[in-house]
Order: structure tokens, then C-alpha cells, then sequence
């Protein structure tokens, strides 16, 4: 192929200039680690996720608006009776509160649930495949959220961030199957270690595995331990829903049912890290 | 000309995927859309074109959700290039080539997130095929008569407006 000495020229203008930008992400890319391709498809891709996001939450609320007012109407009631009730467990609590305060100044406790800070974000997109279940949020490094952050949802544990893009973050969820977390049975004690199970993510549950002669019953609550590098202690996770004995006999299993409803999960709360370093 | 339309098109659908297709999962499994895209244009167009398409379809994935770059692209590449040998020998009206590529290759994809999943010693495969393989194979292969029209339209529209310009010249 021929070409004329100006085109060559603008070739090789348009060359240079093309090596000097991918030079320059590179390098600040590997400074201060983010990923340049996915970036790039992050920054294409948020804006359409964010709108459809945003426009199907305005079309479910404008459609809910009219099915819902005899529901809202019996709900209220209900709720009124309830906020009477928790009214009165709330007095008692704070006389257990400061109750708790006195018996820890005597035993110099350290404050061990210390105040995390949280940022609130959108669950915007969720796994393609058919085998994962994680899914992404609208908070990204600008906002200044980390690799290892932890994910709650409704009072319950939804899982960790595992990659962070500029505008958006990637989180798997405690179902998935790449997932395992270390957990305290809270009634006995005893540790053991939560993974995800492909079988069971579509039902919503998962698997922790335990000592033998460990006396988890149905119910029992379920926390994250102190051994854990990700997750702080003492973070509710689910109840047991059914106990069955492992095949080799030294182990047994126990079905979790997760307080996070993952099939409508949408919004999430972050506990960024920035405190601990 | 092409290339824009092609990758709009990936873009689309790879947003759509993630945000509003997950309400048209059946029993939790999803159609692999990017899949018959491929396959369509690997049929219509050739090895070449086949396996850059695969190749930009695995990246999106990979990039946004894989746990590294490579799984689906590498996959993806094999089905556009395997697929856009077929391209000489069949009519493109004919839709028998379309439905059977279609079939191995879901099954393929099918096999190798299945493959990671053995690797880590989770080797079920008899729960993998009842409630994830199966499914996943029925549902792309009846969507992916219904989207090779499309792309069969797309593409002829496409093939008319290069004619044009090379007329031209």
C-alpha cells in the first residue's frame, strides 16, 4: 500500500500521540492501581446502568403507587401497634444500655463494637453467568471505597468488594461459591467456616461447617468471628434453618438461611476500612 | 461502519444483560445472548470476524465480572473462529447450521465454567447438568433462532451500504 508524505506524516503524529496517552495510563494505572481496560469499559457502561437503574426504580414506584394504598393502610396500622411495642422495649433497653455501661466500666472492658464508617449505595447490576452470584454497585474509588470492604444489607452480612473501578465496584456475595467466611455460633461459641454452595445459592442459603461435637441446634444464631481478616467481629449473618452429619463423621453441616434476601437485594450499606490504618 | 454497529451492539447488550435481562431468568438461569451473537455473525462472515467478536464479547465479561481476563475471551475467541469455518459451506437461509452451533457451543461455554468448578473440587456433575447446563442450553438455542433473523437483517443491511461505497471508489 502507498501512501502520500502527508498521510504518513498524520500517521505518525497520530501514533506518537496514541503511545504517549497509553503510555501515561499505564503508568498511572500501575501508580495507583486501577485496572486501564476495565476502567475504561466502567466509565462507557455506568452512565446506561445508572439510568436503566434509575428509570426502572420510577416505573416500579409509579406502578406501586396505585396497587398499594390498601396495603399501606393495614400496614400502618400494624405498624402502629408495633412502634408502641418497641416504644417500651426501647425504655427498657436503655436502662439495659447504661445498665451494660456501668458493668463495663467495672470490668475495663475495651470498646469492642466500635462505630464503623458507612456509605450507602445501589446494587446496579447483577452477575451475567449463570454459575456466580456477585454483582455491582455504584460506588467507586472516587468515593473512596477499597478492595475487602464489607457489604450489610437489612441488619444482615451481603458479602465484600473485590474489585474497584473509578465509578463503580464489583462485591461477591456470601452465597457465591467463591466465597467462605469465618463464623461464630453465637448461643455456644464454638467457630467454624461459612462457604457458599452453588446448589444452595439459588434457594438462598448457605453452608457452614463445623466441629462434630459442636451443639448447634435449629435456630441458633449465626456472627462472624474474631478470626476473620475481612469482616470486623460480631456482624449478624443468618439463623440455622437444619443440621446434618458430614460423611467422613468428624464434621457436620448446618444450613444457613442468610438475613440478606439476595434475589432483592438493592441497597447496601459499605463500612469503609479508612479507621483501622 | 461495521465495526461501530457491531460494538454498539455488544455494548447494548452486554448493559442489557446485567440490569434488566435478569428479569427474564427462568428458575435463575439466564440465555447467554453474547453467545448467539457470535455464532450469527461467525456464520455470516467468517472465521476473522467471528473470533474479534468473540474476543471483544469475553472481554466485557471478563472485565466486569470474571475473576481474571481470559476464561470467557479465550472461550469465545474458539467458538467465533470454530464457527466461521462453517461460513463456506452453508445457505444463509438455511437455519439447521445456526441451531446446531448454537447447541455445541452453549455447551461448551457449559464446559468450561464447569471445568473451574471440578479444579476447585466440586465435582457434582450430575446437579450441574440437571440444573444449570440443560436449562441454559434450552433457552439459548430457542432464543437464538428468534436473534439470527436479526442479525441476519442487520447484516444484509450492512453488507448493501459497503457495496455502495465500494462502488465508489
Amino acid at each position: 500500500m502507498k501512501l502520500s508524505q502527508k498521510t504518513k506524516k498524520k500517521l505518525i503524529v497520530i501514533g506518537i500521540s496514541v503511545t504517549a496517552v497509553l503510555s501515561v495510563s499505564v503508568v498511572l494505572g500501575v501508580k495507583y492501581n486501577i485496572s486501564m481496560l476495565s476502567s475504561v469499559a466502567d466509565i462507557i457502561t455506568y452512565p446506561f446502568k445508572k439510568s436503566i437503574y434509575f428509570l426502572t426504580e420510577q416505573v416500579s414506584e409509579v406502578t406501586g403507587y396505585f396497587k398499594n394504598v390498601e396495603d399501606l393502610i393495614r400496614e400502618n396500622e400494624e405498624l402502629k401497634t408495633q412502634n408502641d411495642r418497641l416504644l417500651y422495649q426501647n425504655t427498657m433497653l436503655e436502662q439495659y444500655k447504661s445498665e451494660n455501661e456501668g458493668l463495663k466500666e467495672i470490668l475495663s472492658l475495651k470498646q469492642r463494637y466500635q462505630e464503623y464508617p458507612t456509605l450507602g449505595a445501589n446494587v446496579i447490576a447483577k452477575d451475567i453467568s449463570n454459575w456466580y452470584k456477585s454483582f455491582n454497585i455504584d460506588k467507586g474509588l472516587i468515593q473512596g471505597i477499597k478492595e475487602e470492604d464489607v457489604l450489610l444489607s437489612g441488619g444482615g452480612l451481603a458479602g465484600h468488594i473485590t474489585k474497584v473501578d473509578p465509578l463503580t465496584s464489583t462485591a461477591i456475595s456470601i452465597i457465591d461459591d467463591r466465597s467462605s467466611i469465618s463464623v461464630k455460633v453465637v448461643r455456644t461459641g464454638d467457630t467454624g467456616i461459612l462457604r457458599g454452595d452453588i446448589e444452595l445459592a439459588e434457594k438462598g442459603l448457605c453452608r457452614l461447617e463445623i466441629d462434630i461435637e459442636s451443639e448447634v441446634v435449629k435456630g441458633d444464631q449465626i456472627i462472624t468471628s474474631h478470626l476473620s481478616d475481612i469482616y470486623p467481629p460480631g456482624i449478624p449473618i443468618g439463623t440455622v434453618e437444619e443440621v446434618t452429619t458430614g460423611k467422613n463423621g468428624l464434621t457436620q453441616y448446618a444450613y444457613i438461611k442468610p438475613f440478606v434476601d439476595f434475589k432483592h437485594l438493592e441497597n447496601v450499606l459499605v463500612i469503609t476500612s479508612d479507621s483501622e490504618e | 461502519m461495521r465495526i461501530v454497529v457491531i460494538t454498539i451492539l455488544l455494548v447494548m447488550t452486554h448493559i442489557l444483560e446485567m440490569t434488566l435481562f435478569k428479569s427474564i431468568r427462568i428458575g435463575g438461569v439466564a440465555p447467554d445472548f453474547m453467545l448467539m451473537i457470535i455464532v450469527s455473525f461467525a456464520l455470516l462472515r467468517g472465521s476473522k470476524e467471528g473470533a474479534l467478536i468473540g474476543a471483544l464479547a469475553g472481554l466485557f465479561y471478563d472485565v466486569t465480572f470474571g475473576m481474571f481476563i481470559g476464561q470467557h475471551t479465550v472461550a469465545y475467541i474458539l467458538i467465533g473462529y470454530v464457527c466461521g469455518k462453517f461460513n463456506k459451506n452453508f445457505y444463509r437461509e438455511n437455519f439447521i447450521m445456526p441451531f446446531f452451533c448454537t447447541l455445541f457451543s452453549s455447551l461448551f461455554m457449559s464446559c468450561s465454567s464447569m471445568f473451574i468448578y471440578v479444579m476447585r473440587g466440586k465435582a457434582n456433575l450430575l446437579f450441574f447438568l440437571k440444573a444449570l447446563v440443560i436449562p441454559e442450553v434450552i433457552y439459548t438455542v430457542t432464543l437464538s433462532l428468534v436473534l439470527y433473523q436479526l442479525i441476519y437483517l442487520i447484516n444484509e443491511r450492512l453488507e448493501l451500504r459497503e457495496k455502495k461505497t465500494r462502488n465508489i471508489f
